[in-house]
């Protein structure tokens, strides 16, 4: 045996032989508990054999009720909050980063607060001390904050969390009953017969109007709001555990003798209600008979609670209330028989098809009566915020642990398979649930990154302190300190020094014709990829996907010129030279084939229209053409390039290009008169000419005006084809202009 | 903070403490448990010499003079349905059956001092009953308390029914089945204790349900956690 070893086993003799002392000899008790309180603050919260052993004498005195004087008990409540407070009450940052203590010690703290907190009140009706009223209100706080989670484990999800824990949580369960009762006072026909002396049952109707803090509106409210949070977890969706709800009961019961005027009419109406079939199975439990039997023996707690208010006559005052529970009871009975009949484990989906229409309709009724209670849904089974490990794979799992999947190894995939499944995955997602798996993700990546800062300032301190007292006191703290000056000392050598922030260089900056070059094989790659065949998808986004809306949700033929006409219009919006580069690039390439190419030109100067349009949303800009210089420069470009190569076989592309472009205007239109004039063309221009006065109302003066022009031009020539298509047109569509002329 | 675990404490229950619950008592007892046995019924019912005249004894009658009654009746049919063996082996176990100690009425048990390694008459943690009415009022007694007694609500219990028919041969079975329970419990509970990383024994409560009724299927399996 070490030295250590010895020491430790001599501390723990003395401890218990203290215990014995103070349980044989109750005059002792004081001194004895001072002594131990003293010995856990001043012992590292690490020495769990210590204060365990703390604990368990506090433990037996309190909890236990060893020490049977309830003034014993109470005057020397108070010296228990520093203790309990230091021992569970973690900071934020502790929390946060797993510096919590054993769940025994934690879970002996919450007893032996939830059987001294009232003796704590107690005590300050007649000594009030706000300092320590404080702390105690603190401790409190975050002890009930923390039901119904998994604490002091970490959690996974919601769902999941109501059956782990269940020790704690019926420990919180129980303190919550205790604060009720303390803050809430009992009905005023027993409040007078108490005559404020009345030590079974302490509460706030005790209290003094004159006391310094306790005569608030807060404690009963905050008794109000704990009465309120158990009837909401118990009337949520989910099947709670038979451990989790045993628990509930036993508190209802508990308050329903002490505070019949706070819950008795919720109690009873929460019995009568209970329908296990009802309630949703938590996610992520795939035993079905684990969850029948949840079911089976939640309706059997309802069954006896219900016998029980029957047998004691506690519902006789109101016949009606008792004839439903009656016949509430006799169902429960029946239904018991009819499982009873039935092997438990065959037909495993019994409990939910039995009497299926019945219980679909009353679950979509509670489901409506019940709508603005709706629980956050749960999405992955690990939805904690902090990783397990410090490691990738902690970081982003959101799997159960040892779920096979897990092992997978993704690498094994190929690049292509693998950013389809990613695309396909996105496309499919639901945004809330993609949102909430990268919160998850990014929260762990800041846990871990905080949690390096706070562990290399933390490592000295070799103590976590949540609250401060002064005989706090842990003897190795200092050699660790000197440990960790001389380690950092030995890093300054090494040249490195952590108080630095380290910053990435900034990148050399290219000048414009490195940039150009740059762009220019940006530029044909992008258009390497429109010779590309792409296998065509059928677009499944469905509705409400709001993914859906993103410009490329898959890759298709045309997808290139979206990407880089954005990135002339959006993209280098600041650099005009750029821009205008990369559109010399975008035009070049159409200009080879542009008959060919015609349905990305159009894609592409659309891009050009919309950006402008929205770049020059501003009143400012007088006309429709000085705010889209760019677009009308280009489409006239185009139309320079594309209409000497139209022949009539062309008429489809080019009326398509003349109605999916978005803004015409009379410069534009004249191009087509070269059509027109070309006697082998004529056919061409003069139909697009007719489909413009038809279809595009914008420009139909400017069409007509054309026409006049046409027509005035052939009579000049005596072009009897021209004049006549000329004045077809216009003796059709302006008559007027004709005889004006 | 490895430490051994204190022992769990057991306690068996059936009707009238004679059949299932001693069969279950016994069976635990030889396995080393600590354990103690009761019955809920009004009074200890035994078959009679004919279907509606049952033998009918008050808890607490030794099981000596249960004996010696039901040897005078000279009734084959106790030799039989093996009542006569039922009540020479539980004279070996203790001495008279004991009704559950029904919070506010006049204790039908034996002294203390005929129960080693309890403190009191509710001093265990686990309570397996044999019949589901047996189960519903041990659970609504332990109800009870928290309504009368809501400042001694800090004990806590684990209770189980695993129903067993109430013929000799049933009991046999229902007790292996019954020490099979137990012993899940008292692993999950060492295991705890000495293990910070395992499950703690709450936890641990429902897969051992499952796992133990998978195995039991004929014996449909309740659970409650009370307090008192």
């Amino acid at each position: 045996m070490t030295s250590t070893e010895e020491q430790l086993k001599a501390q723990t003799h003395q401890l218990e032989e203290a215990a014995k002392l103070a349980f044989d000899n109750n005059e002792y008790f004081d001194q004895v508990l001072n002594t131990i309180v003293d010995i856990s603050l001043s012992q590292p919260i690490s020495n769990f054999t210590i204060q365990s052993k703390c604990l368990d004498f506090i433990y037996k005195a309190y909890y236990l009720k060893k020490i049977k004087s309830f003034d014993l008990r109470c005057k020397s409540s108070t010296k228990l909050i520093d203790m309990i407070a230091r021992l569970i009450l973690v900071g934020e940052n502790d929390e946060a980063h797993h510096k919590l203590p054993k769940y025994r010690i934690t879970e002996r703290c919450i007893e032996i607060l939830s059987v001294s907190y009232d003796l704590m009140f107690y005590k300050m009706i007649n000594e009030p001390d706000k300092e320590q009223w404080s702390k105690l209100a603190r401790l409190r706080d975050f002890i009930v904050s923390k039901w119904p989670s998994s604490y002091p484990l970490l959690p996974y999800n919601r769902d999941t969390d109501w059956s782990r824990s269940s020790s704690c949580k019926n420990a919180i369960v129980k303190f919550m009953g205790k604060v009720i009762q303390t803050h809430l006072p009992p009905p005023s026909s027993r409040e007078k017969n108490n005559n404020n002396n009345n030590i079974d049952d302490i509460s706030i109707a005790m209290v003094n109007k004159d006391h310094a803090f306790l005569y608030n509106s807060n404690i009963g409210t905050l008794g109000q709001a704990l009465v309120d949070k158990l009837f909401a977890a118990l009337n949520e969706e989910i099947l709670i555990p038979t451990a989790a709800f045993s628990a509930m009961l036993s508190v209802l019961m508990t308050l329903f003798k002490t505070r019949p005027n706070i819950v008795s009419s919720k109690f009873l109406n929460f019995v009568l209600g209970y329908e296990a079939q009802l309630k949703r199975t938590p996610k992520f439990e795939k035993d079905k008979l684990k969850i029948k039997m949840n079911r089976r023996f939640n309706d059997r707690l309802d069954k006896i609670i219900i016998s029980l208010l029957l047998n004691r006559g506690f519902i006789n005052k109101d016949p009606s209330l008792k004839s439903r529970f009656e016949n509430k009871l006799r169902y429960l009975v029946d239904k018991t028989s009819e499982q009873k009949k039935r092997n438990i484990l065959e037909d495993s989906d019994e409990d939910e098809d039995e009497d299926g229409a019945e219980i679909q309709r009353l679950k979509k009724r509670r489901k409506l009566d019940n709508m603005e209670v709706a629980e956050e849904p749960v999405d992955f089974f690990n939805e904690s915020k902090f990783p397990r490990a410090h490691d990738y794979r902690s970081i982003y799992s959101l799997l159960k642990p040892g779920d096979a999947l897990e092992d997978f190894n993704m690498s094994s995939i190929s690049p292509d398979m693998l950013s389809n499944m990613v695309i396909t995955a996105l496309s499919k997602v639901e945004t809330r649930r993609l949102v909430k798996a990268l919160s998850l993700v990014s929260d762990r990546y800041i846990e871990v990154v905080t949690r390096d800062d706070y562990e290399n300032a933390d490592e000295g301190e070799g103590e976590r302190e949540a609250i401060p007292t002064d005989v706090a006191y842990d003897p190795t703290s200092a050699n660790v300190k000197q440990e960790i000056g001389v380690k950092n000392e030995e890093d300054e050598e090494d040249g490195f020094n952590e108080e630095e922030a380290f910053s990435l260089p900034l990148p050399k900056a290219l000048d414009i014709n490195q940039k150009k070059q740059q762009m220019k094989a940006i530029i044909n790659n992008f258009i390497k990829l429109a010779s590309l065949d792409v296998k065509e998808q059928s677009d499944e986004s469905s509705t409400g996907n709001d993914l859906g809306k993103v410009a490329i949700s898959k890759w298709k033929s045309d997808s290139w010129i979206k990407i880089l006409s954005r990135l002339v219009t959006r993209g280098t919006i600041a650099n005009e030279e750029m821009s205008r580069y990369i559109r010399e690039g975008i035009f070049n390439h159409f200009q080879t084939d542009i008959k060919d190419r015609l349905v990305s030109v159009i894609e592409w100067l659309n891009e050009e229209y919309y950006s402008e349009t929205v770049k020059n949303e501003e009143p400012t800009v007088a006309t429709a053409d000085e705010a889209h210089n760019i677009y009308l420069e280009y489409t006239g470009k185009v139309l320079d390039a594309l209409i000497p190569f139209l022949d009539t076989a062309d008429r489809k592309i080019f009326i398509r290009l003349l109605s999916e472009l978005p803004y015409l205007n009379k410069d534009l239109i004249s191009r087509i008169k070269s059509i027109c004039t070309d006697p082998v063309r004529s056919k061409l221009g003069f139909q697009s000419l007719l489909y413009l006065i038809m279809f595009r109302p914008p420009v139909f003066d400017d069409c007509i005006s054309i026409l006049k022009e046409l027509y005035a031009e052939a009579n000049e020539k005596n072009n009897e084809p021209l004049k006549a298509a000329s004045l077809k047109l216009l003796s059709k569509y302006a008559p007027k202009e004709i005889s004006e002329s | 903070m490895t430490e051994s675990p204190a022992p769990l404490k057991f306690c068996t229950v059936c009707a009238s403490n004679n059949n299932r619950s001693m069969e279950a008592h016994k069976v635990l007892q030889e396995n080393g448990f600590i354990v103690r046995s009761y019955g809920t019924g009004s009074a200890v019912r035994l078959p009679g010499p004919t279907i509606d005249k049952p033998n009918v004894f008050p808890f607490g009658t030794p099981y000596t003079k249960i004996f010696e009654v039901l040897n005078s009746q000279d009734l084959k049919m106790h030799k039989v349905n093996g009542v006569i063996e039922m009540t020479k082996r539980n004279m070996q176990i203790k001495k008279a059956p004991e009704r559950w100690p029904y919070l506010n009425q006049p204790p039908q048990r034996l002294d203390e001092e005929e129960h080693p390694g309890f403190d009191n008459d509710l001093d265990f943690q686990v309570v397996i009953t044999c019949e589901e009415r047996c189960f519903d009022a041990v659970v609504e007694d332990y109800f009870s308390r928290n309504y009368f007694e809501p400042n001694d609500t800090d004990h806590l219990v684990y209770c189980f029914n695993v129903d067993i028919r109430d013929d000799h041969e049933s009991a046999r079975m229902g007790g292996l089945a019954i020490l099979e329970l137990a012993n899940m419990l008292k692993k999950a509970n060492t295991e705890a204790a000495e293990d910070e990383d395992s499950m703690p024994l709450q936890d641990t409560i429902p897969d051992i349900i499952v796992e133990w009724q998978r195995k039991y299927p004929t014996l449909p399996i309740l659970h409650a956690l009370c307090y008192h």
